[in-house]
């Protein structure tokens, strides 16, 4: 028996979710979540566009990449990588920067009392239904240069997230295994060690992955107005907002084809992210 | 409708008209052209043209079109309903204002073509929020009480479905319509300064372009008062059409 630690000697398995063992029976059958399937293809169709992205320069005609001479979809694929390389960046940030918020909303409440967290968030609210995804071509004008654009994007996402992360970890925090491990005369660090922690990470995941649609769109938006990446980049808003202001169907059309399918897929995949991360 | 307008248009004050008088009286004070709080005004208006229309027909179409797809999935409408809730997020609001501008290059008429793109994405938000709720309104859980109340009365289905399934359907569809009004917003920028219209997000993209806050800081405040103005004008909707704000007896148990 260790010290301190009265229930050590229990050995008894934790009552969370995730560690319990799966049970016989027909009614605990395992099913796929709601938009499994959907989420699914989300992925494996971003993970196709990336792939042929990244390997975008092999089909340019040679070892150098001259996408002013390249047909209109080995152009709209090289594009690809500065867009979505660049989504990949803001979305990491933009997540990280959601959870820290949500998380530091907990710790003010846990610090000040509920009021201060339930202000903390609601300021999160407010934000999330502003157009934030305006400032991303104002930013790109005014500041210009990669990681500024990359922060406001970023921080355009940053509400969202945080709102969604803190609903969940509420949702987490008022469950039952909680209560009962609680109940078990769990010490608090040990119910959170145990339970808390281990159930939060997927749902924080899951409301990270929210980031990637929105900065993606934000990102294009900016870029289609010609403040967003700069043009060594290359970006799918670029080109289809040169192809618009030149009037030329044929440039226009793979972007936009890639852009829309690259944002669906993010769509699905966070959608089903979001829905799988919620216990029935 | 008028109480509960005149109610959400009073909330709004804060949100909406402040930010847009404060934005006007700063385009008076900073912006550096003469005329430019009045140039802000108009470019206002041209923006609200552009999105109210847009949203009003975009949204009443998503949702019937979403509703009916709950009620006939294999009917010509259902499948309609259905293609506008999965297509959602394929179809950006600035990605169709970029391929409406390409079509008024090869001649097309701006003003259809800019509502239409701007209409698109605000249906398939509603589609996508009345198809599941018009679902639950005729399905066998507690939210279908309403409907199967009024069978059981005898009304016939054209009355059931107009009156107690879909108020149903819509109260999501405007609860929701935040998302709408962001999308409209942005695809309302994109599209003026597309085709040089003279809007309020037209403005900001000039000031962006030529570096200056001034130029850019009183339309961006100004279009974060009318996404709040939009939204709530969605909000009083909503009061006025569900039906829980018409019944004396909480709806639920109906």
């Amino acid at each position: 028996m260790k010290d301190g630690d009265p229930m050590a000697d229990f050995e008894q398995p934790p009552l969370s979710p995730v560690r319990q063992p799966p049970q016989g029976g027909p009614s605990t059958v395992p099913q796929a979540p709601r938009g499994f399937a959907r989420g699914l293809s989300g992925a494996a169709v971003l993970a196709a566009l990336t792939l042929a992205c990244a390997a975008a320069p092999l089909m340019a005609d040679g070892s150098t990449i001259r996408r002013l001479d390249a047909d209109p979809v080995a152009a709209a694929l090289l594009d690809g990588r500065g867009s979505l390389s660049f989504a990949l960046l803001a979305a990491v940030l933009g997540g990280l920067a959601g959870i820290v918020w949500a998380l530091l909303a907990f710790l003010l409440g846990a610090l000040r009392g509920d009021p201060a967290r339930r202000r903390s968030i609601a300021a999160a609210e407010r934000l999330a239904g502003l157009p934030l995804a305006l400032l991303v071509p104002a930013a790109g004008g005014l500041f210009g240069g990669l990681w500024p654009l990359a922060l406001v994007t970023a921080a355009t996402a940053a509400p969202a997230v945080a709102v969604l992360a803190h609903a969940e970890i509420s949702a987490l925090t008022r469950a039952e295994f909680l209560n009962a491990a609680r109940a078990a005369a769990l010490p608090e660090p040990a119910v959170m060690r145990r339970h808390l922690v281990p159930n939060a990470l997927r749902p924080l995941l899951a409301a990270a992955t929210l980031a990637l649609p929105r900065v993606l769109a934000a990102e294009s938006f900016a870029s289609l107005l010609g403040l967003g990446l700069p043009p060594t980049l290359g970006s799918w808003g670029a080109s289809v907002g040169l192809a618009a202001r030149l009037g030329d169907p044929l440039g226009l059309a793979p972007p936009a084809l890639l852009l829309a399918l690259a944002l669906w897929s993010a769509c699905a995949v966070a959608d089903a992210a979001v829905a799988g991360s919620r216990k029935p | 409708m008028q109480r509960s307008l005149i109610r959400r248009l009073i909330d709004a004050v804060p949100t909406a008209f402040l930010p847009m008088a404060a934005a006007v009286a700063l385009a008076a004070a900073i912006a550096p052209q003469p005329g430019a709080s009045l140039t802000l005004l108009r470019g206002l208006a041209v923006t609200l043209l552009l999105t109210l229309p847009s949203l009003a027909v975009g949204t009443t179409l998503g949702t019937l079109a979403g509703s009916w797809a709950a009620v006939a999935p294999r009917s010509a409408g259902g499948l309609f309903g259905r293609l506008l809730a999965g297509a959602g997020p394929l179809v950006p609001g600035f990605l169709l204002a970029a391929v409406a501008a390409l079509a008024v290059r090869a001649g097309a008429s701006p003003a259809p073509l800019g509502w239409t793109a701007l209409a698109i994405p605000a249906a398939c938000q509603a589609a996508r929020l009345a198809r599941p709720a018009m679902a639950r309104a005729l399905g066998p859980g507690s939210e279908g009480g309403a409907v199967r109340m009024a069978r059981g009365l005898g009304l016939d289905e054209r009355t059931i479905l107009r009156h107690h399934a879909l108020p149903q359907a819509v109260v999501p569809v405007m609860t929701g319509l935040r998302s709408a009004v962001m999308a409209a917003m942005v695809g309302a920028v994109a599209l003026e300064s597309l085709l040089d219209l003279p809007g309020a997000g037209s403005l900001m993209i000039d000031g962006a372009r030529a570096g200056s806050a001034a130029g850019v800081i009183p339309p961006l405040v100004a279009l974060a008062g009318l996404t709040a103005l939009l939204v709530a004008l969605g909000a009083a909707v909503r009061d006025w059409i569900d039906p829980a704000n018409r019944s004396a007896m909480p709806y639920g148990g109906a």
